[in-house]
């Protein structure tokens, strides 16, 4: 994908009125670089050259041969018919193809230890930790969640070598960078069906996959929570936001073997209250309560 | 030992809805942080007021590990807010949308004077008009 990408610089008093008029050109956002924020060097412009005031709002639109610069430019300095000030109005436009932003964060992601024996590698390590006795689990990060430097992605890990049981089959319920379902294949899952309802996720859970050699264990798939799931598991492992948590729990009765648990993973702690009044309405206990930072994953299953 | 700033980001996304599509990704991109931890985070914290645009200001610090904390919306949601409408005029000199009263200004004003690094509650609300105006909104006393 393709995108515009608009930085305006005005003055300080008018970014409000920039950025709604930057939202009416279809911006979904943006980016704004002042005085306070040190990214004004990044301008193609001299720094010494802005006033005190100045400052650059960013925003991308998908491209769009109809994106009008000069119009965006006319309405910007028609601001001072509305008593502002934009200053010496700037608008550079630059093209510019959808890339993996997350190139620069790459140069810090490093090993990290999830258990005593349980160790998520660097794809680019890999050579490197051949010969480590422990699971590994090697992730080429790239733009889905699930790297294992977040505490949700440790918990929920951790929370599965707890919960896991022999020959399990089980659900991965938003399974972003593919990392749960790779994690339960090497602990001895008999089958895995993997599912994410956003699609950009799934080029980098194929490559994780792969990566692993587990492609053969592992079904990946598009689809909103179990809406489509017509079968059932002995662990469905879900790390989401609690916001999805109180759609997905009333369906995982109808996806549950007999002795079937269930993992939910992403809770933020204000949340945990309504989460566990959802399960408790849905006939579910908690087994198991994981916590780091702010963070909650539940071990639970129905009441028997 | 305090950790060092390597980099502030500041942004205005929907809260609870962010993903790493621009301006999330390459903003964050740039300065290392990781943007799908970012976006979790965010999206967990703001979950109660998806969909509005919220100002967050992300601080980065060198090892790449980063803090954010989110701010009052934009004057100009507070605005259409107070105003009761969905979306400013398309022609803000021609066609007026509606119209909000002196004292609200004032109040908004009060709310984002921090945020629109405003020397005072008079520059603050100079700022809020105009956005106003700038959006086919009528100032009344």
């Amino acid at each position: 994908m393709l995108w515009a990408k608009i930085q305006v610089i005005t003055t300080n008093e008018a970014i409000e009125a920039v950025s709604v008029i930057l939202e009416k050109f279809g911006g979904k956002g943006v980016e704004i670089d002042d005085q306070t924020s040190n990214n004004l060097q990044g301008l193609k412009e001299n720094v010494k050259n802005l006033a005190p005031n100045a400052c650059s709002v960013t925003t991308w639109i998908p491209e769009n041969p109809d994106l009008d610069i000069e119009q965006i430019k006319h309405e910007i300095n028609n601001l001072t018919k509305y008593g502002l000030n934009p200053g010496k109005v700037k608008i550079y436009l630059s093209l510019e193809d959808d890339v993996d932003w997350n190139q620069e964060w790459k140069k810090y992601y490093s090993p990290i230890k999830v258990t005593h024996d349980l160790v998520i590698i660097p794809s680019w390590q890999k050579e490197k930790y051949q010969k480590d006795s422990r699971i590994k689990i090697y992730i080429n990060p790239g733009m889905a969640f699930g790297t294992g430097d977040h505490p949700t992605t440790i918990l929920t890990l951790q929370a599965l070598l707890m919960a896991f049981q022999k020959g399990d089959q089980v659900f991965d319920v938003g399974s972003g960078s593919g990392i749960l379902s790779i994690a339960a294949v090497k602990i001895g899952a008999r089958k895995v069906q993997a599912s994410d309802v956003d699609e950009s996720t799934l080029e980098n859970a194929k490559e994780n996959l792969s990566l692993n050699q587990v492609e053969d264990e592992v079904v990946l798939s598009i689809g909103d929570l179990l809406n489509n799931q017509k079968q059932k598991a002995d662990l469905i492992v879900a790390n989401i936001l609690a916001e999805v948590h109180f759609k997905l729990i009333p369906q995982l009765k109808a996806h549950l073997n007999p002795q079937g648990r269930v993992i939910l993973g992403g809770i933020i702690n204000d949340k945990l209250a309504p989460v566990i009044e959802i399960l408790q309405d849905n006939n579910f206990i908690v087994k198991e309560k994981l916590m780091m930072k702010e963070w909650v994953t539940l071990i639970v299953e129905p009441v028997s | 030992m305090a950790k060092k700033v390597a980099n502030v980001v500041k942004l205005q996304i929907p809260a609870g809805k962010a993903t790493p599509a621009p301006p999330v990704g390459p903003a964050l991109g740039q300065a290392g942080v990781n943007i799908v931890g970012f976006t979790k985070d965010f999206n967990a914290r703001t979950a109660d007021q998806a969909g509005m645009i919220i100002p967050v200001v992300i601080t980065v610090y060198e090892d790449r590990s980063f803090d954010f904390i989110t701010k009052t919306p934009p004057a100009a949601v507070l605005l259409k807010k107070a105003a009761k409408i969905e979306k400013g005029s398309g022609e803000p000199n021609k066609n007026k949308v509606a119209k909000v009263k002196r004292d609200q200004v004032k109040q908004i004003a009060e709310t984002k004077m921090q945020d629109l690094n405003a020397a005072n509650v008079e520059a603050a609300m100079r700022m809020v008009e105009g956005t106003a105006r700038s959006m086919g909104i009528e100032i009344e006393d």
